[in-house]
This record gives structure tokens, sequence and C-alpha cells, in this order.
């Protein structure tokens, strides 16, 4: 729909179709540049942290499941770390493994669905996934079979693939059986093969330049890919405890945003996700990972987030051959989780959600009443950022007609894969030229 | 060939109000056995994908789902996928996006149809956050079952 006034023109979009949440975008063009980009985000975390106050310290793990549809179990396991810190129960061994690989299961799930139904339509120059389903049937049947390989992890260890409900602080209700992880292995073999196929595909697409200046930031987890993480760091030298985590970086309100934009206190915005846990420690993907990775080209540090989706495709190889070492290595704990009796304290743990790290910090009393939550989501820690690269590609391409404008421009966002339901559900794009 | 039972799918979100009733549709037929044993309940969160997943191989899949077409709350709007002209409550305005209009596109692409799709849609009163249904949309559950029962006894 278009609106003109004298002088000035503002284009409105219905929605901002293939990225789900809630808010809007705005960007206002004057005398030929643009002046102003507004990424406008609803943030349900922030709902959260009110309605976890006063519960006990074992709920938050259901409740922030229920945040999103697509990351449940990273909420979980951010909320699992952050509580068991704040008790001082470690939790390790077979039981931090089987929370791995119920995290495969989701970053499988979820950027497989990001890279066939989201993302490769963009390069491939059709709408949607259904105009791609059309052409190229082949690609989408293998992605849809690569998301149910992962989502089937989720069902076996995670109870059910929406919400999984065997999570609990200290482990799981029920652990599986040696048997029942065999049985999923095989279907694994399958998924590794065939997410190797993907990363060969999406490597071939013709990408725009765009080079992202951001300071990126990835949890640590020792001598692994991140994946769960016990520090924060950057690749310009951050590189903290997680318990420092709101000592370096701030939340502020922004005046066109409900979300908080988080940003290094005195150094700016950041961006998490893909591109910033591969940079930081590419070279601790599984082997299968890295070696399609160089087969295909990808460089040691990519900063185009429109390449992300090879990155992306990259991880779900690196998820699958994970997943499978995990089993490999399989032993049943002698019981399904630690015990945890309530405890005073404060607690903060950093998980890798599929589109980057996600922050909890808890404080709770003797009783075991939840006293404070505080949740970063990924989104909000990179809108900054994501903001900041609208403003450049649009400025770049100022000349476009308006119609090709915003297209790339909701492309830009789809880069970077904005939470489905905990940060954004793109309702709204106005481009307002004065 | 249609080897897998027929299903009810419930959409919708937990902490959503309203938005949660297809999930608390679900959880009521699990709980009372209304359907007896032959009818797969499932609960979903409206996601494309995920919909086509389920509904692959089946006879007849039932989708119950809060949405709003401007009128009165509680009131429950019936439409059978092939016979009834796609509603726009079932693209945009539906609380979860372009989910089933979404689907059908890709399921119909793919070949994955069930025989018979039927979307039962309830008006929603808040999609604020919040746990409970509203008192209007609660109502609805028992009525709604009833008409459920009926699909599946014709």
């Amino acid at each position: 729909m278009t609106h003109r006034a004298s002088g000035s023109r503002t284009l409105d979009t219905g929605a901002l179709s293939r990225v789900e949440g809630e808010g809007a975008m705005h960007v206002r063009i004057e005398d030929g540049h643009v002046v102003d980009v507004q990424l406008n985000i609803y943030e349900p975390p922030r709902f959260f942290e009110g309605f976890l106050r006063g519960r006990r310290y074992t709920e938050p793990p259901d409740i922030t499941a229920r945040i999103c549809g697509i990351c449940p179990v990273a909420y979980q396991m951010s909320a699992c770390a952050a509580i068991e810190d704040a008790i001082g129960v470690t939790v390790d061994g077979p039981l931090l493994d089987l929370r791995r690989l119920l995290y495969c299961g989701e970053w499988i799930e979820s950027h497989t669905l990001h890279i066939h139904m989201l993302h490769a339509p963009d390069f491939l120059g059709y709408d949607s996934a259904i105009d791609l389903a059309k052409d190229h049937r082949d690609v989408v049947e293998r992605g849809l079979k690569i998301k149910k390989i992962g989502n089937e992890i989720l069902e076996v260890l995670g109870g059910r693939a929406i919400h999984p409900i065997n999570v609990q602080v200290g482990g799981f209700y029920k652990t599986p059986t040696r048997r029942e992880l065999l049985d999923l292995r095989t279907k694994l073999e399958v998924g590794l093969e065939l997410s190797v196929q993907v990363v060969e595909l999406v490597s071939g697409f013709d990408f725009p330049h765009l080079e992202s200046p951001h300071e990126l930031v990835s949890a640590d987890d020792g001598d692994r890919y991140p994946i769960l993480g016990s520090r924060v760091v950057s690749d310009r030298g951050l590189d903290i405890p997680v318990a420092e985590f709101l000592d370096h970086i701030a939340e502020e309100h922004v005046e066109h945003s409900t979300a908080l934009h988080a940003h290094i206190i005195e150094r700016g915005n950041y961006l998490v996700g893909p591109l910033a846990r591969y940079a930081l420690r590419g070279e601790l993907l599984a082997p299968a990972a890295r070696e399609v990775a160089r087969a295909v080209g990808l460089e040691p540090v990519c900063r185009n987030p429109f390449r992300s989706i090879i990155v992306r495709a990259v991880e779900v190889v690196h998820a699958f051959a994970t997943a499978i070492d995990i089993i490999d290595r399989y032993e049943a704990p002698e019981r399904p989780a630690v015990p945890v009796a309530p405890r005073a304290g404060i607690g903060h743990g950093v998980t890798e959600a599929p589109r980057g790290l996600l922050y909890h910090r808890y404080e709770i009393d003797e009783g075991g009443t939840v006293l404070s939550a505080v949740i970063t989501p990924p989104t909000s820690q990179s809108q900054a950022s994501i903001e900041h690269d609208l403003f450049h590609y649009v400025e770049d391409n100022i000349d476009m007609p308006d119609d090709e404008l915003r297209r790339r421009a909701e492309v830009t966002i789809r880069n970077h894969d904005p939470c489905i339901s905990c940060a954004t559900h793109f309702l709204d794009l106005t481009v307002d030229r004065r | 060939m249609n080897e897998e039972a027929d299903a009810v799918i419930g959409v919708g979100a937990a902490m959503r109000t309203d938005d949660a009733l297809g999930l608390r549709v679900v959880e009521r037929l699990v709980s009372t056995g209304r359907l007896g044993p032959g009818v797969d309940l499932v609960s979903l969160d409206g996601e494309p994908t995920r919909l086509v997943d389920v509904w692959r191989d089946r006879s007849l899949v039932v989708i119950v789902d809060a949405m709003k077409a401007g009128g009165e709350a509680g009131s429950i709007h019936r439409v059978e996928v092939g016979v009834d002209r796609l509603p726009g409550w079932m693209g945009s305005h539906s609380t979860h996006g372009a989910g089933v209009a979404e689907a059908v596109a890709l399921a119909e692409v793919l070949e994955v149809m069930p025989a018979r799709l039927v979307v039962y849609g309830v008006e929603w009163a808040d999609v604020s956050f919040g746990e409970e249904l509203t008192p209007s949309v609660s109502a609805a559950i028992d009525p709604l079952i009833d008409k459920l029962a009926q699909e599946f006894a014709s």
C-alpha cells in the first residue's frame, strides 16, 4: 500500500513475511540519505521476568520454555544453568552430554527451518518456500526430512517436540536407555549425510556483499564448540565468566522499541549468533563440519550476514556429528538428575540458542522462591547491529525502487534470523522518504 | 495410502490467554478420552512445517485454533479445506500468522494433504500474556468438543 503526501513518501507493508514475532521496522530517508532505521520489537521476555518472581526455583525451565516455540530448549538450558549456579550444584558427565544432545535437536530444527523456509527462497528468487517447493520440491523435502530428524531428538529426549517436558533443574525426569539412543543414531547418520548436501547447495548461492563490522560475542564452552557455556567471549578481547555478564553488558530502553537494546559498556553494539560462534570457535567444530566448511570455501571468519546461511548449514552438520558422538559415548547415568535443594543465592547461565547467546540470571531466597529474574535474549543483543546493517544497506541502495528496497531490507533482517516469538513478529515495514 | 490414524491438532501458545484454546481442547480430549483411542491428539504451535508433518498419510485431520474474524468472542467457525473457500482468518489474521493457510499451500505442493482437513476457529477476546482463557472462550470448549465428536462419528 502506498500513501503519498506532498513532499514526502511513506510506504507501508503488511506482514514482513517469513519473520515471525511481533514488531515493525521503520526507515526514514531525507534528501536521499537514510536518517533513521528503527526496528521496533515487542519482547515477551520482559513479561516473563515479572511472571517468574515469586515462583518456585524449579519452575523457570518450564515457564521460560513457553517464550518461544522454536527455541524452548535454549530457554530451559539457560534457566537450568542459572538456577544450578545460584544453588551451587554442578551437572556434568552424561547428564550434561544429554543436554547438549537435546540442544543439537533444537539447532537442527531451528536452523533447518530458517534455511529452507525463510532464507533460501531469498537467494533463489522466490517469494516463499511454497513457491520454492513448486520448482525445487526435492530441496524442500530434504529440508523437512532433516528437520524431522532434529524433531525426533526432541521427542526421544525431551518427551515431546513442542515445549519439552522432560527437563528439570539438575537434569532430566527420565533419561533414555542406550537402546533408545541407538535407534535414533541410525536416523542421525542419514541426517548428517543430508545436511552436508545442504551446505553444498547454499554455498553456491549468489551473495550480496556486506561486511558487518560489529564485535562478535559468543558463549565459550572450553574445548567444545559453544552450545552450552561457562564464559562469554568476543573477538575484541571480552573474556569473562558468566557471572560478570551484566558488569560488561548493559541494556537500555530506546524510544522506538519495547525491547531493551543491549550493548557492551563503553564499546557499543555487538552481534551474537552463528557468525559470532563460527568466527570465535570455528576450529572446535566437529571434523565433518570443519571439512565441509573448508570444502565449500567458507572463510574462517565470515562477516557477511547474507552468508550466515552457510554457517547455519555448517552448524547443522556439527549438530548431527555431535549428536552421533554423544550417543556413541553414552552410558546411562545412575540417576536422571542431581538433587537440587533450595538455597539462597544469585546465579547466572548462558547457552547458545540457535540465534545466539541467551543469558538468564535468577536470585533465589533460602526457601527456593525466585526473587528476581533477568532474561537477555539473543535478538535484543543483536538488534542495534541489525539496525546498523540495515542503515548502511539502505543507504548504499537508496536509488532502488521502494518495493525492491523493502524486499532487500527484509532479507537483511532475515539474515539474522530474529527469534520467531522471543523478539519479533514483523508486521509493518515503513519507508518514509522526505 | 492413509495409514496413520485420524487426528485432532490443537494449535496455540500456552501463555497468550485465549491463544491457548487449541492446547486446552487437546488437554480436555486427552483427559476425557471423548474421541476414543483411534484418534491421535496433537498440540502444536502452528509452525507450518510441523503441521504438514502431522498431516501426512492421514484421512481426517481436524485443527482447532483461536482466531479473529470480527465476530463475538467464543463463536465457533468451521472450514473444510477443499470444500469451503479459505477465509481471511486462516491467513495473516490468524494468531499464528500465515500458519494454517501456508501449511495448506505447502502441503498441496508437496502432495501430502490429508484426505479431509477441517479447521475449527474460535474467536478470541484477548491474546495478551496470561495463563487463563477468558470466560467467553472457555465456554466455547464444551460445544466445540461436541462438534469434534460429530466429525469423527460421521
